[in-house]
């Protein structure tokens, strides 16, 4: 699969925070698009293919999804969940992108087989570091699994 | 039975106990004394009775008159000692009468001058009766004596083994009752012991439900309140050490989100600066205002919900059409700007804290201006109408609606349906917390166009028409 033809998809609700990352992932992975859903029900409507995003020439699968943890309607452990839960989706490196640094939600994904866990940084040379790891490892350097079920 | 009034009877059985010895050792000692006395009264007279014979033996060998006076003296002197026996036979009476008639009818006779002759033999035989019948009245005596000593010492016996039984058996009754009442105290403490040390570990189960109605089944009932208020503040102390837990958690987070969006934007603004880009830097300055304006309505917020728990206020009495109007008054600004126009009902009354209930029509007005379809100026109303026997007040709004799995959710602390939302996710979360406060509820129905109805209880709803 090509790598610059692989969608990053961001579960963020917080308008700046989405456009701080579509910035860092702009010059971190140029070439990855970058999709972003504002709530928890749109992310997974999204990820199945339904209502305005059954077009899965438009909307592509994600070779990544960066997903915050406190998302309106349904939040971001029921969007892990839901994707771990799915027979296809699994295949789908999730990171956990979220301000939250307390234990509770830590193991709660871990326990819901999150694949990377990261707080976000209050200082902005950090954050820019960050984004840029995080599109290094998973999009170059992590060997990602062919998408369909073995 | 009280466990004082059982321990009474234990020490009244006890004393009954020691009295009822006490009485058997004197009345045996009375016994033995009076058996010990007639006998010693007996023997005397058996010994009279002997003398008697003797004197009479004399009197037949040398029948002296002084002989003769001794005998009638002491004869005298004896039956007056067996006439004071109480319970002398009556033939011994008899018998010993006789023996005096014979003696004088030997007196009387005189002396026998010649020892030979029919006299002489008639005395001999009337002295021989007088022996014989002297030796019966001894052997009766005697007889009786024996008799007598005997019977007390049956009756001793008897008394003693009487006794013995009722002794045994009180004390099997005060031992039995002892035994009850030690195994019933112990079990009570025991019980106590082991539900105050399951307590203090932070286990509040226990219950003792020690049955009766004594003084330890009160001091378990006692326990067992005192276990239940325990818990129950345990766990209301639970519930809020949780509630404060998850607000902790999301007011640093949602604290922190802006903090990370203003520090992101002002390293933004030195790019834009030095790439000279005026318009990305007017963006991203907007970016930092918005979300330092997000931060002062969060903290504004959290504010006005740390003043619900100290609810100062006092209920009053008041028109609700009143603490509408001035809600009203209060948003008149957004009211404004978004076009809204509402429309009021009749409302009655209500008991509560007047300005908490302002509040929460200011917060419920707010929403539905802040929720409206985009392009459709807000038409609300407010009324009243009888919900569950209680007066219901309710907001009625076009706005674009909360889906129905949703409408929980939108009173949670810091949630927003909406993403897009202003809202610091306070407001609904307020209202709940004011309504159950004074007892009421709060919910969400259909409104019109899809829109939405907020629907609040109080305990007290009004006093006219609610039904």
């Amino acid at each position: 699969m090509p790598l610059d033809a692989a969608t990053i998809l961001h579960v963020e609700d917080d308008d700046a925070h989405a456009e701080l990352v579509r910035r860092e992932l702009g010059k971190a992975a140029p070439r990855s698009p970058v999709r972003r859903v504002a709530d928890g029900a749109e992310a997974i409507a999204y990820l199945s293919g339904e209502g305005p995003y059954a077009d899965r020439a438009a909307h592509p699968l994600p070779a990544l999804v960066l997903l915050d943890l406190r998302l309106p309607k349904v939040d971001g452990i029921e969007v892990l969940r839901f994707i771990k839960d799915d027979e296809v989706l699994r295949f789908i490196p999730v990171v956990m992108l979220t301000s939250s640094d307390s234990d509770r939600d830590l193991s709660r994904a871990y326990g819901t087989h999150v694949n990377s866990y990261v707080v976000k940084p209050l200082d902005h040379l950090r954050f820019r570091e960050l984004l840029s790891d995080i599109a290094r490892y998973w999009m170059e350097l992590n060997a990602n699994p062919d998408r369909s079920p073995a | 039975m009280k466990v004082a009034t059982r321990l009474r009877a234990s020490m009244a059985l006890t004393i009954g106990l020691s009295a009822l010895g006490l009485a058997f050792v004197a009345a045996s000692v009375a016994i033995t004394t009076s058996t010990v006395d007639g006998n010693a009264r007996l023997q005397k007279l058996v010994s009279n009775l002997y003398e008697i014979r003797i004197l009479s033996l004399e009197y037949e060998n040398a029948s002296l008159d002084r002989t003769a006076r001794q005998w009638r003296t002491l004869h005298r002197q004896v039956g007056e000692r067996i006439s004071a026996f109480e319970d002398m036979r009556p033939e011994i009476l008899e018998a010993y009468r006789n023996a005096g008639a014979s003696f004088e009818a030997i007196v009387a006779m005189g002396e026998v001058v010649s020892e030979s002759g029919l006299e002489a033999r008639a005395r001999a035989q009337r002295f021989a009766t007088l022996h014989i019948e002297a030796q019966r009245i001894i052997d009766w005596a005697k007889r009786d004596a024996e008799l007598k000593s005997a019977r007390l010492l049956a009756a001793l016996r008897d008394a003693g083994i009487g006794i013995a039984a009722a002794l045994s058996v009180v004390a099997l009754v005060a031992i039995t009752l002892v035994a009850r009442l030690g195994r019933h105290v112990l079990a009570s403490i025991g019980a106590l012991a082991d539900g105050t040390a399951r307590i203090a570990k932070g286990d509040f189960s226990p219950r003792l439900a020690v049955p009766g109605g004594d003084e330890l089944a009160g001091l378990a009932d006692s326990f067992d309140s005192m276990a239940s208020e325990l818990q129950a503040s345990y766990a209301d102390l639970e519930t809020k050490n949780a509630e404060l837990e998850r607000f902790t958690y999301t007011v640093s987070h949602d604290l922190k989100s802006p903090l990370i969006t203003i520090r992101g934007f002002l390293g933004y603004l030195v790019e834009d600066a030095e790439s000279g880009d005026v318009q990305r830097l007017h963006e991203d300055v907007g970016r930092i205002t918005d979300a330092a304006a997000k931060m002062e309505r969060l903290l504004g917020d959290l504010l006005a919900l740390s003043r619900i728990g100290r609810m100062a206020n006092p209920p009053e009495r008041f028109p609700m059409r009143g603490a509408l109007d001035e809600a009203l008054s209060r948003v008149e600004g957004p009211m404004k700007a978004s076009g809204a126009t509402i429309r009021v009902g009749e409302l009655g009354e209500a008991s509560a804290d007047r300005e908490r209930i302002i509040e929460v029509w200011q917060n419920l007005v707010e929403n539905a201006i802040k929720y409206a379809k985009p392009g459709v100026p807000p038409a609300l109303e407010a009324a009243s109408e009888p919900r569950d026997g209680r007066r219901a007040f309710l907001l009625r709004d076009n706005g674009i609606g909360i889906k129905g799995e949703y409408r929980d959710k939108a009173f949670a602390l810091f949630e927003k349906i909406d993403p897009k939302s202003e809202g610091t996710g306070i407001g609904l979360a307020l209202v709940k917390r004011i309504v159950e406060v004074h007892g009421g509820r709060v919910w969400i129905e259909d409104g019109v166009d899809g829109g939405s109805t907020f629907i609040f209880t109080l305990a007290d709803g009004g006093s006219d028409s609610a039904a």
